[in-house]
């Protein structure tokens, strides 16, 4: 797939952008990157992407922050976190994605399967459902039974943090 | 005797109970004592909490770590997914007191509160830094002869290296030293440090195939018998879609059997295949069983 060009308009640009996510992260490597494209060799699903990780860096450093929360590619993260450990300026491209991804996730850009998958850990404790098959399995190869955890637990950590109002948008919508 | 909290999250115990077996049988072999985890739910899963929510993904597995420190125990992990989530929890957590103070604040709704005190480790890290390499050795009853081993880490147990610290993240040698253990050989194969793209799997399964497909088609080049992995999600990738990835690789059908590493050392250990759960896997063995000389 070849690289999105496109033209820029001043009103896309958000100067601050940076800045608001070198504070997110809590360092300023973010704005040492010289756009040398190592996160993008060394990553397994650039070939796949319209915007690439060092363009999304750049991109971040211009102040698109419209394009890219609204952007699937973000999304298209394999987290095998090769960007992070090949990194000559210390931007870890991974990082900057995920924090670019809780923020796309409140401006209605949250991929269904990751909202699903969020809804089930947050609502029951568990990523996977408990099937009675698997429980049969469990007894056939000798393993102790399981004690579930508190639902009410993660219910009330995700109440607390605001996410359960997130989830509750089934494809950007309230349910 | 050696005691660790035993933290098995969700796909191993719900979905895969066999890689539980497999770990347990083999670690009960070389003396080391599990305690359960009462009340252990989900680790955050590195693809979807922190994707929503950095500050609900540490309470989340913050609020695993809390079961151990009261139990006065380090976690071991199964699977590369929730060592990753909690270890990069518990070292944040430990270092940036502001933001330990704010999950305090989220996790005293829930009555738990972080306090910095346990280690999360890994099976990996665990056999070959703490059990080390001998003592396994003396467990091997039947070393295989003839066998020819993939051997896939998984990222989330190598990277990012510098919280992590199990091993080299871009040539590490602890897995292909363990499978060599067993008498299998580690073959060498491009594009073997990889990621399985289990992880994309949820927001885009087409790529999320391919991807896996190009590794496998290396794999079948280096003429690997097998392919032993430590993570859950690999295993689901590699084991359970098998089938769906060798088709996009549009040759002749073939198939390659998925181990867990604890599988290959219990087979070694003369622990049976029913007691492994290898009959539970969806690309079968038989073919592999029937090779002449597999054992020594």
């Amino acid at each position: 797939m070849t690289a999105v060009k496109q033209t820029i308009d001043d009103s896309d640009i958000d100067p601050n952008f940076k800045y608001e996510l070198a504070n997110i992260l809590g360092e300023k490597a973010l704005l040492h990157c010289f756009q040398c494209g190592t996160c993008t060799s060394s990553c397994p699903v650039a070939d796949d992407v319209d915007i690439k990780p060092h363009q999304i860096i750049g991109m971040t450093l211009l102040g698109l922050k419209g394009k890219l929360l609204q952007s699937k590619t973000i999304w298209l993260c394999a987290a095998c976190l090769a960007c992070a450990e090949h990194c000559p300026r210390g931007v870890r491209s991974f990082y900057l994605q995920s924090v670019l991804k809780n923020l796309a996730a409140r401006a209605n850009n949250l991929p269904e399967g990751i909202r699903e998958e969020g809804e089930i850990i947050l609502t029951t404790g568990l990523a996977i459902p408990i099937s009675s098959g698997i429980i049969k399995r469990r007894k056939k190869l000798g393993l102790p039974d399981l004690t579930p955890p508190d639902a009410e637990t993660f219910q009330k950590i995700a109440e607390v943090t605001g996410v359960a109002s997130l989830l509750s948008k089934k494809g950007g919508k309230e349910k | 005797m050696m005691d660790y909290a035993l933290f098995l999250g969700c796909i191993i115990p719900y979905r895969l109970p066999q890689l539980e077996a497999a770990a347990r049988k083999t670690l009960q072999k070389l003396d080391v004592n599990l305690h359960e985890m009462q009340g252990a739910g989900c680790c955050s899963d590195p693809a979807a909490t922190p994707a929503l929510d950095y500050k609900t993904a540490l309470a989340v597995a913050a609020n695993n770590i809390c079961i151990a420190e009261e139990m006065e125990l380090d976690i071991l992990n199964l699977c590369n997914g929730c060592f990753h989530s909690l270890k990069l929890s518990n070292e944040t957590l430990k270092n940036k007191p502001r933001l330990k103070n704010q999950v305090n604040e989220i996790l005293a709704h829930v009555g738990k509160e972080f306090k910095g005190t346990i280690n999360i480790r890994h099976l990996l890290e665990v056999m070959y830094k703490d059990i080390g390499l001998e003592r396994i050795k003396d467990e091997i009853k039947t070393p295989f002869k003839d066998l020819k081993v993939s051997v896939h880490y998984g990222c989330h147990v190598l990277r990012p290296s510098n919280v992590l610290n199990v091993d080299d993240p871009l040539r590490p040698e602890s897995l292909d030293r363990l499978v060599k253990l067993t008498g299998a050989e580690s073959v060498k194969y491009m594009r073997k440090m990889n990621c399985c793209n289990y992880c994309i799997r949820v927001v885009d399964k087409d790529i999320s195939l391919k991807l896996s497909a190009e590794k496998m088609k290396h794999i079948k080049q280096a003429q690997a018998d097998c392919i032993v992995l430590l993570c859950p999600g690999c295993f689901m990738q590699y084991d359970l879609t098998q089938k769906e990835i060798i088709r996009l690789l549009e040759e002749e059908m073939f198939s390659i059997p998925v181990f867990s590493y604890s599988q290959l050392l219990g087979l070694a250990m003369d622990i049976s295949a029913e007691e492994l759960g290898l009959q539970f896997h969806r690309v079968k063995l038989k073919e592999l069983f029937e090779k002449p000389a597999l054992f020594a």
